[in-house]
């Protein structure tokens, strides 16, 4: 379900996008990634750092002030945006303030509507996981305003209750909005359960939002070695991993045992580094390659149960935006395709909505009206 | 003669060939299993190193490690002649 976009600067994004830190690149070995967003970090008081033209030509560049430390003041705001217009990105972002108020973000939406009229970038409008429903009624009202609504998340660690925020805050916005969804500040190792006991490695960024970048805020040192078990992507410590490997079983990617990869020396810690780096590499590009097709497979293999619903309903949105908001679904009326949506939000299964969404395609292109539309797809779901 | 559909795009005269490709994606996707390659990866992987780009580039482009673009490398030498070549054919062929 990958595509291609053109930014407002004439760059080609492929979405969702892996927002690359520079440090991210450098930890790659590469000095790019094409069609991929940077994300060039500074703190709000700082210069962003210089990015190289091959660099810049090949990516898209969003120079991002981090302000989540910082109370949200006007002068900051301007300060920040200003040093954007002037800089060399492609995107401007009005940043996410510590505990913002519905005042700011309102201070922040006129300030986007300024901008929109005086650049060709396109313009994020950033807020928080927690944000409240009538601070996003308004940021919809105002959707006119900016490109892309970014969901400043924070964490190193993520859980239940805060993925439930930010899941309901992304479908809310792709459906009122439908506009690109990025999330900033994102952990890729989840809690299992309802426990904070047993963690994950869930990188499922790209099948909810448009876009992400993973939080640059390290987590507390553990007490004890842990590591990610490549068969069930679960972070166990060394009695843990015996459970399921003997002591002498060679770990791929770096081709030694399980015990010396426990042990405590600095080679080992540089061992144990590498491994995760490639195992959470590959876990990415499975990820990336998900289709509707072998969605659900996935779902049921790699996702904790009390996340599932979660991201198969941010997964079916996204399938129906991005459907319903092409060029040639237009010569419905917003009220039609809202209809249709809904029509098409009954099927839980996302092999089975492409499916459906394949079989109007073509009565789309003869402009049958939308009755006829729901009709075929009620009669495709009863079989 | 009409062919029959039993089910879906599937015909009867369609039906062996498709009983085929289903085997061979089996086949293949035990061998990536077998080796930890991502297939959609590998499809890509192929068509541009037939390109002729290096390993950096490779990365760049598929938007991966570089090490994890050697990884491949060493695997695909390290494979039996006759699955290297299973491989190549089947990505080469999705990709047409």
């Amino acid at each position: 379900m990958r595509q291609d976009v053109n930014t407002g600067t004439g760059k080609t994004l492929n979405i969702p996008t892996r927002m690359f830190k520079p440090s991210d690149l450098s930890d790659m070995q590469v000095d790019f990634v094409e069609k991929q967003m940077l994300f060039n970090k500074a703190k709000y008081n700082e210069q962003f750092p210089e990015v190289g033209e091959e660099t810049s030509n090949s990516m898209p560049v969003i120079n991002y002030p981090d302000c989540s430390n910082v109370q949200f003041s006007e002068n900051i705001l301007a300060d920040v945006v200003g040093k954007q217009f002037n800089a060399s990105g492609d995107f401007i972002i009005l940043p996410y303030f510590k505990d913002e108020t519905e005042y700011d973000i309102g201070v922040k939406l006129s300030l986007a509507k300024r901008l929109k009229a005086q650049t060709e970038k396109e313009i994020i409008m950033e807020i928080s996981y927690k944000t409240e429903k009538t601070v996003m009624d308004r940021i919809v009202s105002s959707s006119e305003d900016f490109d892309c609504v970014s969901i400043f998340y924070g964490v190193h660690f993520g859980r239940f209750p805060s993925f439930q925020k930010i899941c309901e805050r992304i479908v809310y916005l792709r459906r009122e909005t439908g506009k690109k969804v990025f999330c900033t500040g994102v952990p890729l190792m989840f809690s299992e359960d309802r426990k904070v006991v047993n963690s994950v490695l869930l990188p499922i960024w790209d099948l909810v939002c448009d876009g992400w970048v993973k939080n640059w805020r390290r987590g507390g040192g553990a007490t004890e070695i842990r590591l990610i078990d490549f068969v069930d992507k679960k972070n166990k410590n060394l009695m843990e991993w015996l459970k399921s490997h003997t002591y002498g079983e060679e770990v791929k990617y770096v081709n030694v045992s399980v015990c010396s990869l426990f042990q405590d020396g600095k080679d080992d810690s540089q061992r144990r580094e590498i491994y995760t780096k490639m195992l959470v590499d590959e876990e990415l590009n499975e990820v990336a390659s998900i289709t509707p097709t072998n969605m659900e497979e996935y779902m049921i293999r790699r996702c904790p149960p009390i996340y599932q619903t979660l991201v198969l309903t941010s997964y079916i949105e996204k399938l129906i935006q991005r459907n319903t908001r092409k060029e040639s679904w237009s010569i419905y009326n917003r009220d039609e395709l809202n209809l249709l949506a809904d029509c098409l939000r009954k099927t839980f299964s996302p092999k089975a909505l492409e499916k459906e969404i394949m079989s109007i395609e073509s009565m789309v292109e003869e402009k049958v009206p939308v009755e006829m539309l729901i009709t075929t797809v009620n009669k495709l779901r009863m079989g | 003669m009409t062919d029959k559909f039993i089910y879906n795009d599937v015909t009867i005269s369609n039906m062996a060939e498709l009983m085929c490709e289903l085997k061979e994606e089996q086949e293949i996707s035990q061998i990536c299993k077998d080796h930890s390659l991502n297939m959609a990866l590998l499809k890509n992987f192929f068509v541009l190193a037939s390109k002729g780009f290096n390993n950096a580039e490779l990365a760049q482009k598929l938007g991966v490690h570089r090490v994890t673009v050697q990884r491949y490398c060493h695997e695909l030498r390290n494979m039996e002649q006759s699955k290297h070549e299973k491989l190549f054919y089947f990505a080469l062929r999705r990709e047409k």
